[in-house]
């Protein structure tokens, strides 16, 4: 690991060397020698006031405190606690987690110990969406490797504290990676997420005490316990601590993973590490968190790419899936494609969204293909209003901010999709980036 | 006295049953064990017929509906065969920016297949997904779960020449 003074990458300094996937790669950056503080030098309740301290908040997609969610474990309870790993990585534009699995297995498995030794989980699983076998098979590997050195399993490090950990495949259900749905999934149900409360922390897998953590929060947790959680925290701005995994797609030259300095600027993020929007156009629109995260405007990227500025610039840093828009996009045929996602994963337990999400799809489709009347773009918004804050889970909060985003910023693209039957950026560029 | 037959499965062969075994310790409820059983049937068969989900559920000692409601709800269980080659093109938005949805068409069109049906060769089976996680690639393809991309018309050419040559020579 890089020494606190000259920090430039933390979970991304495990990429540059292909040998870091490997047990012997990684041990020789000091891997596991944060688990072996942890485990030897630390009781549980130290862990959890570290990491706390450390202001890492949920990379999933909610920015949760990770510290404060362990601390709601009932250490009293009789029950076993789990810990589960969310690697279903499947909000539109997320690919981070794949690298942090393919490249630096060792760490989230060290990660995966530390905080399972928090939160005195015994077992801990890590589910892993279908699409990413690849990294299923890392995983496991790695895993055989850490049993093999005495990392996991029965009397870790020479201590007395045991540990398996479980990969479990998923098998393409974008509900899966809500953390309810998953558990479902995990007892080997539909995912169908649960009303809360309970929370996890009290009720949660096989109905016993259970953190569900992202893969790169949990990958994070090994560097906090050896350089500090006030460390960790002044690397990132205020309540935003550390580094984050950005992930940007789309219309710029490189497209990628960038681990940065939590609130780098969006823009920077953009224009600096992935090089700016491709073939000399121009920016059009940014979706700075994943696909249900509202999208901002070419005028509204200059804000700090943490979980505060962006909620307050009214969208949300969500999993850092950034998706970037040349001046060529068609906002229909896109907002098109987001709807037609959100349709398609609503898992149906909740009317607002089972009938909504497919109404607004279709209400896109009609006006692109010139079947819409001048109330569409208003209904849209009404339909979309509906759904907002009216579900068991986030999804239906998913399906209506693009939406509502969407048309309200991009407006004059929608009415003359409606009035003229005809796309006003293909009339004007003679094609859109963005096909049908 | 009634003497217990052993039922005589045709999908849970004996190598199916003891991968479920080898994870049975896992889990503290056998109803877990469903989607990893299913990974199983899958990977022997190719797919996962109503038969095996009833034997499966008679295996585990659980309702049939447990199965095939989870068979149902998840997109990467096979009610029905699929080519060798299963080919996922993601049409998700960091792919259709980059014109995946383009390339949908013109691999069907290609191969002269409909989306999910397998063709006559029962080489391929071509289907739209939503995101794969792979949008620095985009856009991508996965070809039996291997990531492929970015991609144009000229490289899928390449690559159904490919898979073509490389099923003759594995074919008897
Ligand atoms: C519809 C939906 C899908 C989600 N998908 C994922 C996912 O794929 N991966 C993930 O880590 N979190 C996902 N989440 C967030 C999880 O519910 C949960 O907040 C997260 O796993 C908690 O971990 P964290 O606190 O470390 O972020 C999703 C949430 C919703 C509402």
């Amino acid at each position: 690991m890089n020494s606190p003074s000259e920090v430039r990458a933390l979970i991304a300094s495990y990429w540059e060397d292909p040998a870091a996937a490997s047990l012997a790669g990684y041990l020789a950056r000091g891997g596991y020698e944060a688990a072996r503080k942890a485990l030897t030098e630390m009781k549980p309740e130290d862990v959890i006031e570290e990491v706390k301290r450390a202001n890492l908040r949920g990379r999933g997609g909610a920015g949760f405190p990770a510290g404060l969610k362990w601390s709601f474990v009932p250490r009293t309870s009789p029950k076993p606690k789990y810990l589960v790993v969310n690697a279903d990585e499947s909000e539109p534009g997320t690919f981070k987690d794949k690298y942090v699995m393919l490249r630096s297995p060792h760490l989230l498995i060290e990660g995966s110990i530390i905080t399972a030794y928090a939160i005195d989980a015994h077992v801990a699983y890590i589910y892993i969406r279908g699409e990413y076998d690849v990294c299923r098979v890392r995983l496991e590997e790695a895993l055989r490797e850490a049993y093999e050195a005495g990392f996991l399993g029965k009397g870790i490090l020479g201590t007395g504290y045991d540990l398996d950990i479980y990969v479990h495949k998923g098998a393409g259900a974008y509900i899966a990676g809500e953390e309810t749905g998953l558990l479902e999934s995990l007892e080997g149900k539909r995912a169908y997420p649960r009303i809360k409360p309970p929370f996890p922390a009290t009720v949660g897998l096989f109905r016993c005490p259970t953190v569900i953590n992202n893969v790169e929060t949990i990958a994070y947790v090994p560097f906090i316990i050896r350089h500090g959680g006030a460390w960790f925290a002044s690397l990132g701005t205020e309540r935003n601590g550390g580094f984050k995994l950005y992930c940007v797609s789309g219309h710029v030259q490189r497209p990628g993973v960038y681990e940065l300095p939590m609130g780098t600027p969006l823009r920077t993020i953009i224009e600096t590490y992935a090089g700016g929007v491709w073939r000399g156009r121009r920016l059009k629109a940014v979706i700075p968190g994943g696909s249900s995260a509202p999208v901002l405007r070419a005028d509204e990227v200059d804000v700090p790419a943490d979980f505060d500025a962006l909620a307050k610039a009214g969208s949300m840093l969500g999993s850092a899936g950034i998706i970037v828009m040349d001046e060529m996009t068609c906002m229909v045929r896109a907002l098109e494609v987001i709807a037609d996602f959100y349709a398609d994963e609503s898992c149906g337990q909740c009317t607002p969204c089972r009938e909504g999400a497919p109404w607004l799809l279709e209400m896109v489709q009609d006006i692109l293909h010139g079947r819409a009347d001048p109330s569409y773009p208003d209904l849209m918004l009404q339909i979309a209003q509906n759904i907002l804050g009216r579900t068991i889970c986030a999804l239906g909060d998913a399906a209506a901010l693009p939406v509502l985003s969407f048309v309200r910023k991009f407006r004059p693209e929608f009415d003359y999709h409606i009035e003229h039957k005809r796309c006003d950026v293909e009339e004007r560029y003679g094609e859109v980036s963005n096909p049908d | 006295m009634s003497s217990h037959v052993e039922p005589a499965y045709r999908y849970l062969t004996p190598e199916v049953c003891a991968r479920i075994e080898a994870l049975r310790s896992r889990y503290p409820d056998r109803r877990a064990l469903l989607m990893p059983a299913l990974w199983a049937i899958q990977e022997a068969h190719g797919w996962v017929p109503l038969e095996a989900q009833t034997e499966l559920a008679a295996y585990l000692g659980v309702p049939p509906v447990w199965v095939h409601e989870v068979v149902s709800f998840y997109n990467m269980y096979h009610e029905r065969p699929v080519g060798r080659y299963l080919i996922y093109v993601c049409g998700n938005i960091a792919c259709s920016l980059r014109g995946a949805r383009r390339l949908l068409r013109y691999l069907l069109d290609r191969l002269g297949v409909a989306e999910r049906a397998v063709t006559p060769d029962g080489l391929f089976t071509v289907e739209r997904v939503q995101c794969i996680g792979a949008c620095e690639r985009a856009p991508v393809i996965q070809v039996n779960g291997e990531f492929i991309g970015p991609v144009d018309e000229a490289q899928l050419d390449d690559l159904i020449a490919t898979l073509r040559a490389k099923a003759r020579e594995v074919t008897p």
